[in-house]
Order: structure tokens, then sequence, then C-alpha cells
């Protein structure tokens, strides 16, 4: 889901979820996001996510940036930064996101949690596997997947070949969180993802 | 040190209005360093800028103790500079840059590196890729599992294992080359390589023009295939 950070002066006060086709914002109560900010108009803007994600402008006393540049409408994509009166929205939009941009795999610090995988059927049917690294490489070349240790969980992603399937669905290029019990059919070989 | 000649050009490409990329080398003092910054506006440029500034800084400064250890040292101060700025201002929460930095030093070079920013080398007739990628596909081909063809088709391919500035630490790869006379060598962005494989950057590199010119060559090559990235070059002529 899209969503809005929002910081005044540089200082991160909250993240507003983008779940409704048209998000208000303004100084009165009412709005959606509400900025207690004497710059802000009481009705200033709308974001809204019919088509192409855009924001209008409500014909606002001081005006609605995004980028430095101060729009009536504007598309917005993922990282555009909105201002309006002293406050910053940021627009993240992970879904849409630019092919040619590098995106930077952060893992997670030690695991809170031990995750293990139990191979159920196929090569090694018996064996159990602690999931100890950053990356685990799942399969084999031609059908391989990885699994990723993230800030959130774990997370699978289909590498090349045919797509791993997770609870009998076929995984989408960008991925599935995997929950405690789910099995993961890869390369001929059933495996069961546990966390203690 | 070895007689050289760097030219470098960095350049917004077709599509994007931003240039994230950041370069910057000193032929007297023998140095190159070039950054892809991530993160989104404005964030991206602070940290490919605070990588420049800080390793131009420091490599102009006359090396201390081993030139590896000189080289990294400049490396890790630019990844915690970009991590506490990260870390203290919310627009740029998430900021972060590739670098790949050499230094030239008697007849060697030292080259350091982390993301998917390239070192190449072109001698005698072959063009050869000095680092590997710090990037899931890169991964996945040195473990045997997906194919080089398979890694440049791949929808992950812009998914890097390391950055500056993601955390407080980062782990550099740090590497000790020979320089030999007639010694071409290209530092780039993934705008470049991304659209042009390895032949065709080979082509450019040996049509044997001054590094002006093959630079600018290198770059209006990646334009003319899309430009879909900032892209940037320095090449590296050891005479």
């Amino acid at each position: 889901m899209p969503k809005l950070i929002i910081t005044r002066e540089g200082v991160s006060l909250r993240d507003y979820p983008l779940d409704q086709q048209r998000t208000t914002i303004g100084r009165k109560a009412g709005n959606d996001v509400l900025l207690d900010d004497q710059t802000v108009s009481s009705e200033h803007a709308a974001v809204s996510l019919m088509g192409a994600p855009a924001i209008t402008d409500l014909d606002s006393t001081n005006g609605t940036f995004v980028n430095g540049v101060r729009i009536s409408k504007q598309e917005l994509r993922h990282g555009d930064v909105i201002r309006i009166g002293q406050h910053e929205l940021k627009f993240i939009d992970e879904q849409v996101q630019d092919m040619a941009a590098t995106v930077v795999f952060a893992p997670a610090q030690a695991p809170a949690r031990t995750a293990r995988l139990r191979v159920l059927a196929g090569a090694r049917a018996g064996s159990v596997l602690d999931v100890t690294q950053e990356r685990t490489t799942l399969g084999k070349s031609g059908e391989v997947a990885v699994l990723l240790r993230e800030a959130g969980g774990f997370r699978l992603l289909p590498m090349a070949g045919k797509p791993p399937q997770v609870n009998h669905l076929p995984v989408a290029v960008k991925g599935v969180a995997l929950a405690s019990g789910d099995e993961i059919e890869i390369a001929g070989s059933r495996l069961r993802f546990e966390v203690e | 040190m070895a007689n050289i000649r760097i030219w470098g050009v960095t350049d917004p490409g077709r599509q994007r209005q931003r240039n994230e990329d950041a370069i910057v080398w000193d032929e007297s003092r023998g140095f190159a360093v070039l950054a892809d910054g991530v993160g989104g506006q404005n964030a991206g440029d602070v940290a490919s800028g605070l990588v420049v500034s800080i390793l131009d800084a420091r490599l102009r400064a006359d090396p201390a103790g081993e030139p590896e250890q000189h080289l990294a040292a400049a490396v890790h101060e630019a990844n915690a500079q970009i991590h506490s700025r990260a870390a203290a201002n919310a627009v740029y929460a998430g900021m972060g840059s590739t670098v790949v930095a050499v230094q030239f030093l008697g007849r060697e070079l030292v080259v350091a590196h982390v993301g998917d920013s390239r070192l190449y080398r072109w001698r005698a007739g072959a063009l050869e890729r000095l680092t590997l990628d710090h990037s899931l596909v890169q991964e996945m081909v040195s473990g045997g599992f997906m194919s080089a063809e398979e890694a440049r088709a791949s929808g992950h391919r812009h998914v890097i294992t390391r950055a500056l500035g993601s955390a407080s630490a980062v782990d550099v790869e740090v590497q000790r080359h020979d320089l030999r006379s007639g010694d071409r060598l290209l530092l780039c962005s993934d705008g470049l390589n991304d659209l042009a494989d390895d032949a065709e950057i080979a082509v450019v590199l040996a049509r044997g023009m001054p590094p002006e010119v093959a630079a600018l060559d290198l770059v209006a090559l990646a334009n003319e295939k899309g430009g879909s990235d900032n892209v940037s070059a320095i090449v590296v002529d050891v005479l």
C-alpha cells in the first residue's frame, strides 16, 4: 500500500497509509491527514489513487509543492516530496518500483527467532536445515529461489526458472513473506518453513 | 607512479531528471572514484556526493600505512557519515551509495568497491571485469545457480547486497592488481553495463580514442540504448 511519511523540519512525525481512493490533507478536523500548522489551509490538498497517483492543491493560500515546484495538480512518483506549509510528506509507493532503480537489500541484524527448513519430500527428505544466513539459496540451477532474512521476517524470492510454490500457489516475481508452517515446493522438493 | 591519463563523464540519462551518480578523479594524485546513490528524492545525490567528497579529501593526503588499508579507511569513513546523516534526518532515511574507487601506486593499482559499480580492465585486446558486483544475481551466478544471461535478464538484477550507509559497518572489498603500459581501465555505474553488454563496451574501448572521447562515447552508447538510468564512465589510460 502506498503511504506518506510525514515530517516537520526534518523530524519524523508519522506514516500515513493511503488506504482510500482519495485522501484529504488540511488543518481543519475532518481531513484524513490533519496537519497542526498555521501555514496550512483548512482544506489544503488531496491525494488521489484513482488511475495514476496524483496530488491536487485545493486552492490553498500558501500552495502545495512537489519536489520544490508549486503545483495545482501533479502525478506522484515513488520518492516524491510534497511540501505543505512547514510539513513534508514523502510519497512512498513500493508497488510501482522503477525497474531500473537500484534496491539495497538490507538484511536484518541477528535473527530474533530460529528458522528452519524441514525437507518433507525429495532429495534429503527428513533432514532439517537451520536458516542462519542472511540469504539461503533453494533449488538448483534452472529452478532457483533465495530465502531472504528481512527486518520483518523471511521472504522467498524466485530468481530463475519456474517459480517455486508456497502452499500450492506460484510465488510472484516480487516474492512472498513466509509464515511458520508454510510449505515450499521447489525443484522437486517439498519443504516446510518453521519458526520457533 | 605510472604515467596515467584520466577522464570521466556523468550524465542523468534519458529518463531521469536527477543525476544521483557522482564522480571525481585526480591525475597527479592518481585516483578515481565513482559512486551511484540510491534512496529516492534528494537523498541519493546526497549519499553519492558524500562518497566522492570524502574520498577526494582522503586520497589527496599521502597514504598512511598499507595502501589497501588507506583506501578501505576512506570508504569506511564515507559509510559512517552517510549512515549517521540518514539516521539523523528523516528526509535522508534509507539513503545509500555504491562506490568503486581506484588508487594508482607505482606499477600497481588498489581498488575498493561496494555494490554494483564496476571496474573493467582492457588489456591486450581483451576486456576483463576486475570487480564482482555485490548483488543478488551475482551471488546466484557465482554459486552456479544462474547463468550470466539469466542474471542480465532478471527482474532482480538491481538488488544489491551491500551499500554504503545502510548499516553502521560495511564489508569493503579491496584488491591489488599490477599495471602495464597500454592498460585501459573503466569505472562505470550500472547505467552503462545494464544497457550495454561487455562486448559492446569492449568495442568502444578498442577504438583507442583518448579517455575524454571514450568516456563520452560510453555514455552516448547507454543513452542510445534508452538511457534508463544515470550513467557514468571514468576511463584511465596507463601510458
